[in-house]
C-alpha cells in the first residue's frame, strides 16, 4: 500500500513539484545576476498603490500609463509645432512670390528654429517611447500573487542562453506545443489506481 | 573522434563553439524584434526630417547632408541609450543592421517627404 501511495503521490504532486523547482530556479537566477552586478531582472512589489494598482482584477502600472501619456502628449507637441512652422513657411512663400526681391528674403530664423525644436522633440519622444520589457510568469508564486517582472533594458537578448534565462522565469516553454501534452496521459489507469488505493485502504 | 567535421559514420559534425555556428546559438525570434523596433523608430524619424527639410526649403545635397547627420545621430543615440552602449548583445552584425540595411529604405522615405513638403510649401 505504501508502495502505492508514493506512486500517486509522484503523479499527483507533479504540479506542486513544477512550481517548487521554478520557484528555486527564479531565485537561482535572480542571485546569480545580483552576484554578477548585471542588474538584468527586478522583482517589482504590489505593495505600493503608486508602482501598480488593480482595476477588475487586472495589475496596471500607473507609473507606465502617465509615461504613455506624457509621451503621446509631447508626440502631439511636436507635430503641430512642424504643422505651425511649415503654414508659416507656406504663408512667407507666397507673400514673398509676389514682390520683386524674391531672391533678397530667406525663411526667418523663428520658423527655422519651431522647425527644428520639432523635430528635435519628435526624436526624443520616440527615443522616450521605448518602453523596458515586462514580464508576467505564467506560474503564480505560492501565494498566487500576481507579480510584475521588469528587466533593465528595452530590447531582447539574442544570444540563446540569456533568451532561455527569461524563458526561465516567467516560466515558460518554447515549445510547449510540443512537450505539453495533457491528452496523452493515461487517464483510466490513474482512475484505476487511484480506485484501487481507496479500496485498499478503506479495507484497512 | 571528428576528422573535416565528419563523425565515424560520415554524418557531419557540428562545432558549436566554432564563429561560424553562431547564428545556431541565437534566438531568431529576438533578432527579428529587435530589427523591428529599430526599423518603427527609424522609419518615424526619417519621414519627420524629410518633412522638416522639405519646410525649410533645402535643395540638392544641402538635404542630403541633413538626412545624413540626422541618420546616424539617431543611430549614436539609439546605442547609446536604447542598447546602453552594447549593440552587440542584441543585434548579430552591428554595422550592417544599424547602418547598411536600411539605409536605402530611410533614404527613400526621408527623399519621398522631402519632395512632398517642398513642393507643399514652396
Amino acid at each position: 500500500m505504501e508502495e502505492s501511495f508514493s506512486r500517486l503521490l509522484e503523479n499527483y504532486s507533479t504540479c506542486y513539484s513544477d512550481l517548487m523547482e521554478f520557484e528555486a530556479l527564479k531565485n537561482l537566477l535572480l542571485r546569480k545576476e545580483k552576484k554578477t552586478k548585471s542588474k538584468i531582472v527586478s522583482e517589482t512589489t504590489d505593495s505600493s498603490f503608486f508602482d501598480s494598482a488593480t482595476f477588475f482584477g487586472l495589475k496596471i502600472n500607473l507609473a507606465h500609463i502617465l509615461m504613455s501619456f506624457l509621451i503621446k502628449i509631447l508626440y502631439i507637441v511636436s507635430i503641430l509645432q512642424v504643422l505651425h512652422s511649415g503654414f508659416s513657411s507656406y504663408e512667407f512663400h507666397q507673400l514673398v512670390k509676389n514682390t520683386n526681391y524674391k531672391d533678397h528674403y530667406s525663411l526667418p530664423k523663428d520658423i527655422q528654429l519651431e522647425c527644428c525644436i520639432g523635430l528635435a522633440l519628435f526624436i526624443l519622444t520616440s527615443f522616450l517611447s521605448f518602453t523596458k520589457l515586462q514580464y508576467y510568469p505564467i506560474k503564480p508564486s505560492i501565494n498566487n500573487k500576481l507579480r510584475l517582472l521588469t528587466t533593465d533594458q528595452y530590447l531582447k537578448d539574442i544570444s540563446l542562453s540569456r533568451a532561455n534565462n527569461v524563458h526561465n522565469l516567467i516560466g515558460n516553454d518554447p515549445n510547449g506545443e510540443v512537450t505539453f501534452t495533457p491528452n496523452f496521459v493515461d487517464l483510466q489507469r490513474k482512475r484505476k489506481e487511484i480506485s484501487d488505493w481507496l479500496a485498499d485502504n478503506s479495507k484497512e | 573522434m571528428s576528422v573535416n567535421n565528419v563523425d565515424d559514420n560520415g554524418n557531419p559534425v557540428v562545432d558549436l563553439n566554432s564563429a561560424t555556428s553562431a547564428s545556431i546559438l541565437q534566438n531568431m525570434d529576438n533578432v527579428n524584434y529587435n530589427k523591428k523596433m529599430y526599423v518603427n523608430v527609424m522609419d518615424k524619424i526619417s519621414l519627420m526630417s524629410g518633412t522638416v527639410t522639405g519646410i525649410l526649403q533645402y535643395e540638392s545635397l544641402t538635404g542630403f547632408r541633413n538626412f545624413f547627420i540626422i541618420y546616424f545621430g539617431c543611430i549614436i543615440i539609439y546605442i547609446l541609450f536604447i542598447c546602453k552602449g552594447k549593440p552587440s548583445r542584441f543585434y548579430a552584425n552591428v554595422f550592417n543592421d544599424l547602418v547598411f540595411e536600411h539605409l536605402v529604405r530611410e533614404l527613400l522615405g526621408f527623399v519621398m517627404a522631402w519632395t512632398f513638403s517642398f513642393a507643399l510649401v514652396g
